[in-house]
């Protein structure tokens, strides 16, 4: 359990420092108190094993103090990116009751507007205000929801799904177990918490280890360096779009950044020209981490002469089993191409609100059929190779093409629309709209209404970057879009 | 020479034709979606380009919200470099 692990490092660590955010730092036992006064606020305000919480906040000491509280009460974690319109907010909220949203204490705006009828909201800093004492004690013998991640769907419609405390807790013990970070380390928590790949890799392992965690909230060049230089930072979660910008800004050379050791992405693939920059600027390798929400991380390449192995995102954590298959379920030889499958200890076993038929497509006797397509080597590195799924890897976010399709086809001069992802620089993709207009007109107008539109409805990341006019989307004779001619 | 050099930054970061640049060096460019992460990636371009360095703080609306205005900031910046 995450709170089990927590207080075993308190335990062990009390006075080491956990956190550093700007100027604020908390050693493990303020930390503990902290989460504790969080913890009884939350339970005052009805949010137990039955009653979830929603978290819309950014990298920072609220995030981190709201998500262990709802630990310590063995409460459901709903966290949503903060840059979520209310539209957004409502869609994801929808399937997923809470009994209340934590946000910034300056409330993010209109963020009422997309909470269900009977949610509270409130600021993060207000919530501890008039609390006291402790918090109850969550019921044993029962494994507790702890955090609720989405996965993007085939419909537009954000896929949710229950991970549980154990779960959570064996996560993080594959990741101590495999990576082998300790207190000594300083792990930078620049990647966004609410998504599986912060929550797992930085926040979790340091939970897990007594590693220090320094807090960003938002990718700024000038504000990474200067947090690497002055906290001696060790291990560094990221992602390809923002290792390739680090790498290619020129005063990153004179920055002290001898203390990084271990530096790796997650989320899309890594290319060539990314992993050769980061090494001549950083003189340490670029490692590839595989994981997903419904099971966080996956594998990893800790390969001694990752040079040879860049490409790959490694071998499976301890306690993962992993398997590249046929379509008949068979496994694949080594070289040959099949769907990734895995069978962990921290993945869920099911999708919310999916029949259980659905569910069996990617849920099969304990193993989860990833949709990923890759291969094995001889010596069982995973290279990922492809998607048997939709999603666009944009700037280290993925982007369901559906959900913004669903935006656009609002708009009425709009007859037809296929989002797809583009190729962008270093192996990115860009979000590009493909559509096809009702009339004939004003093509520039029309794209800056439809632009319009998505920046009202939408998370910026997903806005198309591309808008692409055509007479007709080609499909196939059995009507199957024919996305590979639209990119 | 320098604002012809910025439409083709701005052209290859942002993965849109040269033509779909608007002509009009005062029009917002927040039409071709070009968000933080899209004015990051033109920045360590223009860095590059120009050989010059532009800190996180000068990353404004006011200094990258048109290509005149890109053009002017980085014709301020080669000269405070020289």
């Amino acid at each position: 359990m995450t709170a089990a692990q927590l207080a075993a490092t308190v335990e062990r660590f009390g006075a080491r420092p956990a956190l550093v955010d700007g100027d604020r730092r908390l050693s493990w036992d303020e930390l503990a108190e902290a989460v504790e006064l969080r913890a009884a606020a939350l339970s005052g305000r009805d949010i137990g094993p039955d009653r979830p919480l929603a978290i819309v906040l950014p990298n920072g000491t609220d995030f981190v103090v709201t998500f262990l509280a709802c630990q310590r009460l063995g409460a459901l974690a709903v966290p949503l990116n903060p840059l979520f319109t209310p539209g957004e907010l409502g869609r994801h909220l929808a399937g997923r009751p809470v009994g209340g949203i934590v946000t910034t204490s300056e409330g993010a705006p209109g963020i009422g507007d997309g909470a269900p009828d009977g949610t509270w909201v409130a600021g993060a800093t207000d919530l501890d205000r008039g609390a006291t004492g402790t918090a109850p004690t969550p019921p044993a013998g029962r494994d507790l929801p702890a955090v609720y991640p989405f996965s993007s769907g085939s419909t537009g419609t954000p896929k949710g799904m229950v991970r549980t405390a154990a779960q959570l807790a064996a996560e993080a013990d594959a990741f101590y177990d495999t990576v082998g970070v300790t207190e000594h380390d300083v792990i930078l928590g620049l990647v966004a918490l609410f998504h599986s790949h912060g929550l797992g890799n930085a926040l979790l392992a340091s939970v897990r280890s007594g590693a220090t965690l320094v807090l960003l909230p938002s990718f700024q060049r000038d504000a990474v360096l200067a947090a690497i230089e002055r906290e001696r930072v060790s291990v560094f979660p990221s992602v390809p779009f923002i290792c390739q910008t680090l790498a290619e800004t020129r005063r990153a050379e004179r920055a002290e950044t001898g203390s990084l050791r271990l530096s790796f992405t997650a989320g899309a693939p890594l290319a060539r020209e990314t992993f050769d920059l980061w090494a001549a600027r950083f003189g340490v390798p670029l490692r590839q981490l595989y994981g997903c929400s419904e099971a966080g991380s996956v594998t990893i390449n800790l390969d001694g002469d990752v040079d040879a192995t860049a490409a790959s995102v490694g071998r499976p954590m301890k306690g993962i089993e992993l398997a590249v298959v046929r379509p008949d379920g068979e496994p694949c030889a080594p070289g040959e191409s099949g769907e990734i499958t895995f069978a962990s200890p921290a993945a869920t076993s099911r999708y919310e609100g999916l029949s259980p038929e659905a569910n069996a497509e990617s849920f099969v006797a304990g193993w989860f059929r990833t949709g990923d397509l890759g291969h094995l080597d001889a010596s069982g590195n995973l290279y990922v190779t492809g998607r048997t799924k939709l999603f666009i890897s944009t700037s280290g976010y993925k982007v369901d093409p559906f959900e913004v399709e669903d935006v656009l086809r609002r708009h009425p001069a709009v007859a037809d629309v296929v989002v797809v992802g583009a190729a962008g620089s270093a192996g990115d993709q860009v979000v590009k709209a493909v559509v096809v207009p009702r009339h004939a007109g004003d093509e520039r107008a029309l794209r800056a209404e439809l632009l319009a539109l998505c920046r009202a409805e939408l998370a910026v990341h997903k806005v198309p970057r591309v808008v692409e006019f055509r007479d007709e989307i080609p499909k196939s004779p059995l009507g199957k879009i024919l996305r590979k001619y639209l990119v | 020479m320098i604002g012809s050099a910025v439409r083709v930054l701005l052209a290859d970061r942002l993965h849109v034709a040269p033509g779909d640049v608007p002509a009009d060096a005062g029009a917002s460019l927040q039409d071709l979606g070009l968000d933080s992460t899209a004015i990051l990636s033109l920045v360590v371009g223009l860095e590059d380009r120009f050989d010059i360095e532009i800190p996180d703080v000068e990353i404004t609306v006011a200094n990258f919200g048109t290509v005149a205005a890109i053009t002017r900031y980085v014709a301020d910046r080669t000269a405070a470099a020289r």
